[in-house]
């Protein structure tokens, strides 16, 4: 990408350098070239990417400015010298365009809109990768990886700043229903590292953290609206609160700041944040300006093992990982490839535009011929040539800059939801700010001056007498000829590539699409409830609530069947754990631990397939049972019955035992394979929950058809058992699936889009070219047809000279698709970069429109009435 | 010369200042006026100035065998370079040392 980004930026400029005097240009453009890469380069290996967009802006400022004099006040400047200047050209290519409106409009409008698209992902990319994160002094900010023993406050030599923290729920109780906050215990300078700064109050003082700290908290603008009313006077207020730190008793806490509305944080735990009292190790910190990241590896990790002291902990490595990279490690590919696809979209479109432009000139030959007999020569034949190619280019990346202003608002809230991460910052990040808006300058310039060398390589080549003397048809030469051919061919072979991609991702979204979920969704509604510690200490008083809960939800009108499970699918996101098989065979590499009440399978509707579900007899005094799910089965004991098989995670982590082996569970049934989330096939391990009772588990309950929504009922059935366990996150089922799947859909729509775009556009250019072709030949055609040729044979004639162009881009094309194939590998579910019936079918389609592109205008020719024609001459 | 020569512009001051440590090549120009004074040229500026001074007379491009050949020819201060930039120097000192340029440099609020 860095390599790439350098490449095209030195290749723009050496372009650009034209813009100097020619003097300047033989004497130090080599060298100027050279430098300008130079300073890419060494951006690059000290700020990366960021550093690149940052040189090229500093070259494209450059490039603005005059050459600078030696004196401020010399005498006043030259106009420019001899011949006519860059201004004539301009007013020249002005005029030669409005003639041609057809062709402007086209060239503007394909080029636009391809840049139009690349404007907009280069938006979410700039906004996503490029953008430092919303944090003071973002590139310094690191975290530590992996957490280790060393405290927050022992790496002052590491970091300028230095946090920890410890994420909570807080069941915020009193007036009105008890509310779920999202908050954390954090260290002082959370807030000064984050850049979260209070609209009202004070954040949190250094003498407030450790042992015996102030109960005080710095609330959101959400929670200081929703749950205070937006009260002026809020600073002193005190709230109630169970937190799982101290699940006990509730505590109380004072307001002593509330946050910005727009305060932006990398997660959600940010409506209460209180003060860390407990020693903590340190998570992430503001690196020392004169220590080095490497320096800061190195120091941190000698830190580690002298306070581990024993021998394992020497081969301790601690590591540092920029926050920015942290945020989007999941993003990045998928962003990446967009932005891929928008850029051969972009150059599809170049071709496109180069082809109508090839077209065109060759028409003018004479105009050029006209004007270099006049004794035009080199720069006065080129300028209002490069002139009309910049115009015709700024025009375009206008068009795109409109359409991204106006889009770009209105997109925001689509992108973090499609995307599948909240905008740095904010929908506001979503933004045309100086770089996309100078990137996609400098491209359109670099289209623009291309444009403009695709007839100057044709005029060039044509010879004033020969032109003339050809009169108002123009003569295309070899050269050109096989310039547009291949301009067309590769136009055809990109936009293969690109529908095979599409294709890809289409069978992939299709594939998700009917996945057999393994369970019912219709109907299905879900919500959070959370228990106190207190009140429920012991698994029996919790087995006894769930019960209860489930027997009361049960019972509320237009609920059909409740159940309570502890990660809900698509709701919750749980990690995967290896799972070992009593007997020998190999270990499965990740079951998602589930816990379910007896009634789960019967509410979701899920067949058990050998064996038995739970019953209420599987209680904490039985032996220890579960259920499984099919290819788990299979996987652990091939070939053989599971049941009465036991099996064990291999590691579970436990907050004071520091992890270790589960328990050895019975098998005592098998269930389908389900779909919980990420759009794949999770292997399950379902336990009781009257063995493995917690205190966070989800209500599901399947609402029954037509009824009018119970969820006031089932509230209403959870406070008559517990006023103060709160209900959170309600949401449907169905739309928690679809929501899942909504960034695989949307993808494979939007590579869709732009595919369909290319292909239409490579199809418009081969047209385009064949339609000249024949009108060039008419007299050809009108000869042969007059000497007796019959049509078909006319048309196959075309279609022969066709054939190659489109044979050989179908080949390039197809082994394009396989390399987009392979980098889309990681999105695909269900389907092979290579699959058949895409690369085929895709194949298939393009030769066929390409050749019914060529078919059409030969037929046009064939049916012309040869004497007329031949009159015409 | 006549006696009261137009001030140089910014860039050429600060291009023969960088020079006047010794030869340079053009990207080392670039890299020590940014050091110096954090102004960020690009080569068109750099090179553009030190084309315009080679035909004055100022600088000249001389040869630098030990050099890196990817970083291209070197270039060194003129005596007649040297001279201007002496005297330009004498100017900006000389404004220096009037009372209200001395006075905003000691004022507190603009000092802070």
């Amino acid at each position: 990408m860095r390599r790439l980004t350098i490449a095209l930026v030195a290749a723009a400029y050496r372009l650009a350098l034209l813009r100097y005097p020619r003097s300047l240009r033989l004497r130090h453009g080599r060298q100027m070239a050279e430098d300008a890469r130079a300073l890419m380069e060494e951006a690059a290996r000290g700020q990366g990417l960021r550093g690149v967009v940052r040189a090229a802006a500093r070259l494209a400022r450059d490039l603005a400015r005059p050459v600078p004099r030696v004196r401020q006040a010399g005498a006043p400047r030259r106009a420019s010298s001899g011949g006519p200047g860059m201004g004539f050209a301009l007013a020249t290519a002005g005029r030669s365009l409005r003639r041609d409106p057809r062709f402007t409009v086209a060239v503007v409008g394909v080029v636009g809109t391809a840049l139009a698209l690349n404007a907009l992902v280069l938006a979410a990319v700039n906004a996503y990768l490029v953008r430092p994160l919303p944090y003071p002094e973002a590139d310094r900010l690191f975290d530590v990886r992996p957490v280790t023993d060393v405290g927050w406050r022992e790496v002052g030599d590491v970091f300028e700043k230095a946090v920890s923290w410890d994420l909570d729920a807080f069941t915020v109780v009193g007036e009105g229903a008890p509310d779920l906050a999202w908050g954390a215990w954090v260290t002082p300078d959370f807030f000064e590292l984050y850049g979260l700064r209070p609209v009202l109050g004070r954040t949190l003082l250094p003498e407030e953290a450790g042992d015996g700290a102030a109960a005080v908290a710095v609330i959101s603008h959400r929670l200081w609206r929703d749950r205070f009313g937006g009260d002026p006077s809020i600073l002193g207020r005190t709230f109630r609160a169970f937190t799982s730190d101290r699940p006990d008793d509730a505590e109380t806490f004072t307001v002593v700041g509330v946050l910005g509305p727009d305060a932006w944080h990398f997660n959600r735990f940010t409506d209460v944040l209180v003060p860390l009292r407990a020693d903590q190790p340190v998570y992430a910190g503001r690196l020392r300006r004169d220590v080095p990241r490497e320096r800061a590896e190195e120091l941190l990790t000698s830190l580690a093992r002298a306070r581990a002291g024993d021998a394992p902990a020497q081969d301790l490595r601690v590591g540092l990982r920029g926050v920015q990279d942290a945020y989007t490690a999941r993003v990045r590919p998928r962003l990446l490839v967009t932005l891929s696809a928008a850029f051969l979209v972009l150059l599809i479109a170049c071709a496109n535009a180069g082809v109508l432009t090839l077209v065109r000139s060759a028409g003018r030959a004479r105009e050029l011929a006209v004007r270099r007999a006049l004794g035009a020569g080199g720069a006065g034949l080129a300028a209002p040539l490069l002139a009309e190619g910049l115009l015709l280019a700024l025009g375009a990346a206008a068009l795109a800059l409109g359409a991204a202003l106006a889009l770009l608002p209105v997109l925001a809230a689509a992108v973090q939801a499609r995307v599948g991460a909240p905008l740095p910052g904010g929908p506001g990040a979503l933004r045309l700010d100086a770089t996309v808006a100078l990137v996609l300058l400098g491209t359109s310039v670099v289209v623009g001056l291309a444009l403009g060398l695709v007839p100057l390589h044709a005029a060039a080549r044509a010879t004033p007498g020969a032109s003339l003397a050809a009169g108002g048809r123009g003569v295309t030469d070899a050269g050109t000829r096989r310039l547009r051919g291949l301009l067309v061919g590769g136009e055809l072979a990109l936009s293969l590539a690109l529908l095979t991609g599409a294709g890809l991702l289409v069978r992939s979204a299709l594939h998700l699409e009917g996945l057999e979920l393994g369970f019912d969704p219709a109907g299905m509604e879900v919500a959070n409830v959370g228990l106190r510690q207190a009140r429920y200490p012991d698994d029996a008083s919790r087995v006894a609530f769930y019960d209860a809960l489930v027997e009361e939800v049960s019972r509320v009108p237009g609920v059909a069947g409740a159940t309570v499970v502890r990660a809900a699918p698509f709701v919750s996101n749980a990690t995967l754990r290896p799972v070992e098989g009593e007997g020998g065979a190999l270990p499965h590499e990740g079951a998602l631990p589930q816990v379910v009440h007896p009634s789960f399978f019967g509410v979701l509707d899920v067949p058990v397939l050998r064996g038995r579900a739970f019953t209420p007899e599987d209680g904490s005094g039985s032996v220890a049972v579960a259920v499984i799910t099919e290819e788990l089965a299979r996987h652990l004991w091939p070939g053989e019955d599971p049941l009465g098989r036991r099996l064990r995670f291999v590691e579970v982590p436990n907050a004071t035992s520091g992890g270790g082996p589960g328990a050895w569970r019975t098998v005592v049934g098998v269930v389908p394979e389900m779909v919980t989330s990420l759009g794949e096939e999770t292997p399950v391990v379902f336990e009781p929950h009257a063995q493995s009772a917690g205190l966070w588990m989800s209500l599901a309950y399947r609402v029954r058809p037509g009824a009018p929504p119970p969820r006031d009922g089932v509230t209403a059935a959870l406070r008559a058992l517990d006023a103060e366990a709160p209900l959170y996150g309600r949401v449907s089922l169905e739309d928690a699936a679809s929501a899942a799947l909504a960034p695989s859909r949307f993808f494979a729509a939007l590579l869709g889009a732009f595919a369909a775009f290319a292909f239409l556009l490579a199809l418009v250019g081969l047209y385009a070219v064949v339609a000249y072709a024949v009108r060039q030949q008419r007299k050809e055609v009108a000869i042969r047809m007059a000497l007796g040729a019959r049509g078909g044979a006319v048309q196959r004639l075309f279609l022969r000279r066709a054939l190659a162009t489109v044979a050989a881009s179908v080949a390039l094309g197809a082994a394009g698709g396989r390399v987009l194939g392979g980098a889309l590998q990681d999105q695909l579910h269900g389907v092979e970069p290579g699959d058949p019936l895409v690369v085929l079918g895709g194949a298939v389609l393009l030769a066929a429109t390409a050749l019914l592109a060529v078919w059409l205008p030969a037929r046009e020719a064939s049916r012309a009435d040869p004497m007329g024609v031949l009159r015409e001459e | 010369m006549t006696d009261a020569p137009a001030p140089l512009t910014p860039v050429v001051f600060h291009v023969l200042l960088a020079l006047s440590g010794g030869p340079l090549h053009g990207y080392g120009v670039m890299k020590r006026v940014e050091e110096d004074s954090g102004l960020a040229m690009g080569p068109g500026t750099v090179y553009g100035a030190l084309q315009r001074l080679a035909d004055t007379g100022w600088v000249a491009e001389v040869d630098d065998d030990a050099g890196d050949a990817r970083r291209g020819r070197a270039f060194a201060l003129a005596p007649a370079g040297r001279e201007a930039l002496r005297r330009e120097a004498e100017r900006i000192t000389g404004l220096a040392r009037r009372e209200e340029v001395r006075a905003l440099l000691l004022a507190p609020e603009v000092r802070g």
